[in-house]
């Protein structure tokens, strides 16, 4: 397992902000809905170029695409609705969360259960200790296949290094 | 020279154009396009029925992608002595095994699960009885640079002995209902970069590299054909299909692996481009090379016009390529590319060209803003 604070040499790391949520609507849209209504207050004064945005899912994509196909036939391909056809690709989320959160640094998007999380971090420090970013966001979201599973549960990791590197003095040497 | 270098060691493919690296690179160097129109595909009602398919059996349609992964993990093994190491399997994607949600009657999990964008690393790993992890890259069209840069960070911090990494897409009628519906295919030849480009064409493949840190590599004695340098990221933030129109995002991609690389603009010797031939991708990707590059930017081949958009694929071969350029010093022309668009200002590639290759960028884009570009150096 990949140790943030070691990484990073004590004196870097700012803060962690660890939150758990449980979204009562288990979808996609439920997601992105939570992200409206929970993230923004949590990500004010964001600087969008040096934050990254690090995500898995366990089957991000696989709904979407089943659903868009069946409609696709249904209705007869040529008139398949092409605003759906993003949604089938397995970053979706994860680009929807950028886009949302206005998040312009690097985008991971892992398919992966729980243990993907330690990757996630990996990559997290990693670009930290390039001076790619300040702040890194890591979310994990299970399966969205489980219809009988009502709810769906959201982890949510803001890691943030000190003001000394906020400053973007050593980004730019 | 720097320490705890990446270096590429065996390369793997399965291409519209070849089942070996040097096959595909003949055919490329023979301006062959893979792209043909195929009358099964205008039977079940594709508008445009146009693809590239690989060459070769790959078994049923649920392990298409998974088949096409193995061999070319297979090959990029070719000597490699790997049964006491830990090898870290990344592979990207952008759609998994398709055909499964395609026949997919039911929403179980267990079901999908055959399809997910995962299922190809594990296919890899259960094939070769590799000892490490696996890890899958949703990155869209960019996943293979995404993979492959990740790999690299990998062995740098010691996390594995070696690593196959790359990317795969197997044929999927979801992505060419879906191009084509969001008006992004040609309905001709697929012609990047040129004045009268009119879109995109898709086709499948798998590209996988091989990569060991230098030091391993040369204590067994392993050929060495080029050396990863760093990947740089951004998103876009912008649109879920659309990149920024004046390319800013491409262009931070390429700064960051210049930065994070400790080069400059200048050391580029070559571009291995992005280049769908979409009107509007093309104009952003050569606003981005302007940005950076300014007056002075180098020669640049996109090779998407002879082998289709292979999406997840399509970088994983592309860097491929450009290790085989690094290696032979030579770089390939664009194919499909005929007619100078005076809007872009760009140096298109338009025949072979034996040059001094020290060190190239990869670059890969993709929906939902992703963009990458991976540096590659000669040993």
């Amino acid at each position: 397992m990949f140790n943030i604070r070691e990484a990073l040499n004590n004196n870097r790391l700012n803060e962690i902000i660890y939150t758990e949520s449980i979204l009562e609507d288990n979808s996609m849209i439920g997601l992105l809905k939570w992200i409206d209504e929970v993230i923004p207050n949590s990500l004010r004064h964001i600087d969008s170029d040096h934050t990254g945005l690090y995500f898995a899912s366990s089957d991000a994509g696989a709904i979407t695409s089943v659903e868009f196909w069946k409609e696709a036939v249904e209705k007869n391909i040529s008139f398949a609705n092409p605003r759906n056809f993003p949604t089938t690709l397995s970053n979706f989320v994860a680009a929807s969360f950028a886009t949302k959160m206005q998040i312009r640094g690097p985008n991971i998007n892992l398919i992966g259960d729980i243990k993907t999380l330690p990757q996630l971090f990996f990559h997290a420090t990693v670009d930290m200790k390039k001076n790619r970013i300040d702040r890194a966001i890591v979310a994990f979201v299970p399966s969205f296949i489980n219809k009988e599973q009502k709810s769906l549960g959201v982890l949510w990791i803001e890691i943030n290094l000190t003001e000394r590197i906020l400053d973007g003095k050593d980004r730019d040497k | 020279m720097k320490a705890n270098r990446i270096v590429v060691t065996g390369m793997g493919v399965v291409s519209p154009l070849g089942n070996s690296p040097q096959e595909l690179w003949s055919a490329l160097k023979d301006a062959q396009c893979a792209i043909k129109t195929h009358e099964h595909l205008a039977q079940e009602g594709f508008l445009i029925p146009k693809y590239a398919f690989c060459k070769g059996e790959f078994g049923s349609s649920r392990q298409r992608g998974q088949n096409m992964a193995i061999y070319a993990a297979k090959q990029s093994l070719l000597d490699n002595d790997f049964s006491h190491k830990t090898v870290a399997l990344c592979i990207g994607t952008s759609m998994g095994e398709s055909a499964v949600f395609e026949e997919c009657e039911e929403v179980r999990e267990e079901a999908l699960k055959e399809g997910t964008a995962d299922v190809f690393a594990k296919a890899i790993q259960k094939s070769l009885n590799l000892k490490g992890s696996t890890y899958a890259y949703g990155s869209a069209c960019a996943a293979g640079n995404y993979a492959i840069g990740s790999a690299a960070d990998m062995l740098r911090y010691g996390m594995a002995d070696m690593a196959l990494a790359g990317g795969v897409e197997p044929f999927s009628k979801i992505a060419l209902t879906g191009f084509i519906r969001s008006r992004a295919m040609s309905p001709e030849r697929c012609t990047p970069f040129d004045k009268n480009r009119q879109g995109m064409q898709i086709g499948e493949g798998a590209g996988i590299l091989c990569l060991e840190r230098e030091a391993d590599a040369l204590a067994r004695g392993a050929n060495i054909y080029a050396v990863v340098g760093e990947l740089g990221l951004s998103c876009d933030a912008y649109h879920p299909t659309s990149p920024q129109k004046d390319g800013s995002g491409m262009a931070v991609s390429i700064e960051e692996a210049l930065r994070q690389n400790e080069s400059d603009s200048s050391d580029i010797d070559w571009i291995s481009a992005h280049g769908t031939g979409t009107v509007i991708s093309d104009l952003a990707e050569s606003q981005a090379l302007h940005r950076v590059f300014k007056s002075s930017i180098p020669p640049i081949t996109g090779f998407k016009g002879a082998l289709g958009h292979t999406l997840g694929a399509a970088s994983a071969i592309e860097a491929l390529l450009c290790v085989m350029s690094i290696d032979k010093q030579e770089i390939l022309q664009t194919v499909g590319y005929e007619n100078l668009d005076e809007t872009l200002e760009l140096p298109i590639v338009s025949s072979p060209i034996n040059k001094e290759l020290n060190m190239v960028i990869n670059c890969a884009y993709g929906f939902g803003g992703v963009n990458s570009c991976l540096i590659l150096e000669k040993p």
